[in-house]
């Protein structure tokens, strides 16, 4: 059985034969990337016809309730395109939240600047200076505007990205306590930022959604 | 005769304004008509306006009312108020009736409370603005599930919604006859899974936001058409709340 989690910029499957996780860029997806899941979730969902699909923020819910600790807490997933929240609060759903559109591009925008200059994480070393700022798009002209009155590059990326986990963790509801899902859990300046604002911070990786994905068919 | 209107006019205008013009055709300039794209309103007003604003402004300069009811302020909107300099510049012929709806008889909202489906609700609220009697024989149900808001652009967001959901906030307000009544529009049922739902770019978005925090509901805002993710997230919502 092949499950996925059809994410805006990256696809994300686990083969049940194999127990193998895989991670493809959604661009393979025009290079002959031939996968037949039988369970899906995502954005994309949509691009694999006649396929049984779970909500995304409902297979968030279900892989957080597995993979965390105790039965009160808080997921953030942030994807390339948007942010997922889900809190859970002595086992019981709380609330959620899904910023689609105005405010988002978190994940996009940060992939995006780090790739077009060329940057690594490790190229970067912690500033003082957060950009004040509510989207990824945002982000970039704040980013543009401050690199041309001589802030360096590096500079510039890591108050981008500063100022991004601060926005994040503000749509979060500010928690002290936080799990953090997706791709930019694997990115140490992000997540360094993040767990300065939320100490208690738990990087759970970029397999959330397939987990809840489990946990939505054995149900 | 044509005359249009916005919003909920006190019911004594539309009483006196049907006396003297009996036979006058009524359009509610508030609801979107096919083929009259709202888009039109970007030559005159910033992209940052509210759909329903946008609307109100492209309907008018098709349908070209003689009589304009403009209701505007706390029983509208500010931003209904500030259309009418660019209609009078643009349409002078148009007699535009500006007012306030201060109106305090309860109507009741038995639509609101009932068993009919939202999105059937939403059309007879929206459609019994000009009647001058309350709706009669419907029996209240138990909710599954709340819906507080203004009607909305794009009325898709209403079929995600279990059977059994009640209208709160300004539509309820709307049907009560009672479109300046902040006691009633704050109002939630307690402990019941509710949606806050705004139009992008109205003031009312503090207040979704604001009471959607303080019941744990859900706050959507959309501007214009809804997207596939704010569906997926309102689903989602009502599917972990147990609703469905």
């Amino acid at each position: 059985m092949l499950l996925i989690d059809a994410g805006t910029s990256y696809i994300k499957a686990w083969d049940s034969k194999t127990e193998a996780t895989n991670v493809y860029p959604i661009i393979d997806l025009n290079k002959n990337l031939n996968l037949k899941p039988d369970y899906i979730t995502g954005h994309n969902s949509k691009l694999f016809e006649n396929t049984c699909c779970v909500n995304e923020l409902v297979a968030l819910a279900e892989g957080a309730k597995s993979l965390a600790g105790g039965k009160s807490f808080t997921v953030l997933d942030i994807g390339a395109r948007d942010m997922k929240l889900v809190t859970f609060t002595d086992g019981n759903f709380e609330r959620c939240d899904w910023n689609t559109s105005c405010g988002a591009m978190v994940g996009f925008t940060i992939e995006l600047i780090m790739k077009y200059f060329n940057k690594a994480p490790q190229d970067l070393k912690e500033t003082d200076a957060a950009f004040d700022i509510t989207c990824g798009l945002l982000g970039i002209t704040k980013f543009f505007d401050s690199i041309s009155k001589s802030t360096s590059i590096e500079d510039g990326i890591s108050s981008l990205i500063k100022g991004l986990a601060k926005f994040s963790w503000q749509f979060a509801g500010s928690p002290k306590s936080l799990y953090l899902s997706g791709g930019l859990s694997e990115n140490p300046m992000f997540v360094y930022y993040l767990k300065k604002l939320s100490p208690d911070l738990i990087p759970l990786g970029r397999f959330v959604l397939i987990e809840g994905l489990k946990r939505s068919i054995k149900k | 005769m044509k005359i249009g209107f916005i919003g909920v006019p006190p019911l004594g205008k539309i009483k006196e304004i049907k006396t003297v013009h009996p036979n006058a055709k009524w359009f509610d300039l508030d609801v979107p008509v096919d083929g009259i794209p709202k888009s039109f309103a970007m030559n005159y007003i910033p992209e940052t306006t509210c759909s329903v604003i946008q609307t109100i402004l492209t309907n008018t300069i098709a349908v070209k009312p003689d009589i304009f009811i403009a209701v505007t302020g706390a029983s509208k909107c500010d931003s209904a108020k500030f259309l009418l300099p660019i209609i009078k510049r643009t349409l002078p012929e148009i007699k535009i009736i500006e007012c306030n709806n201060n109106d305090k008889k309860d109507f009741g909202f038995p639509i609101c409370t009932s068993a009919i489906p939202l999105m059937k609700k939403l059309e007879l609220i929206t459609n019994n603005v000009l009647n001058l009697e309350p709706a009669a024989g419907i029996t209240r149900s138990t909710p599954r599930a709340g819906f507080w808001g203004v009607p909305p652009y794009d009325f898709s967001i209403l079929e995600l919604f279990p059977d059994n959901t009640h209208i709160f906030g300004w539509t309820r307000c709307m049907e009560n006859k009672t479109p300046n009544n902040m006691e009633l529009e704050l109002y939630v049922q307690p402990d019941l899974p509710t949606v806050f739902f705004s139009q992008s770019f109205c003031q009312k978005n503090i207040l979704a936001k604001e009471l959607a925090h303080l019941h744990k509901g859900l706050y959507v805002e959309v501007d214009g058409k809804m997207d596939s993710s704010t569906k997926a997230k309102v689903t989602a919502f009502l599917e972990l709340k147990n609703c469905y």
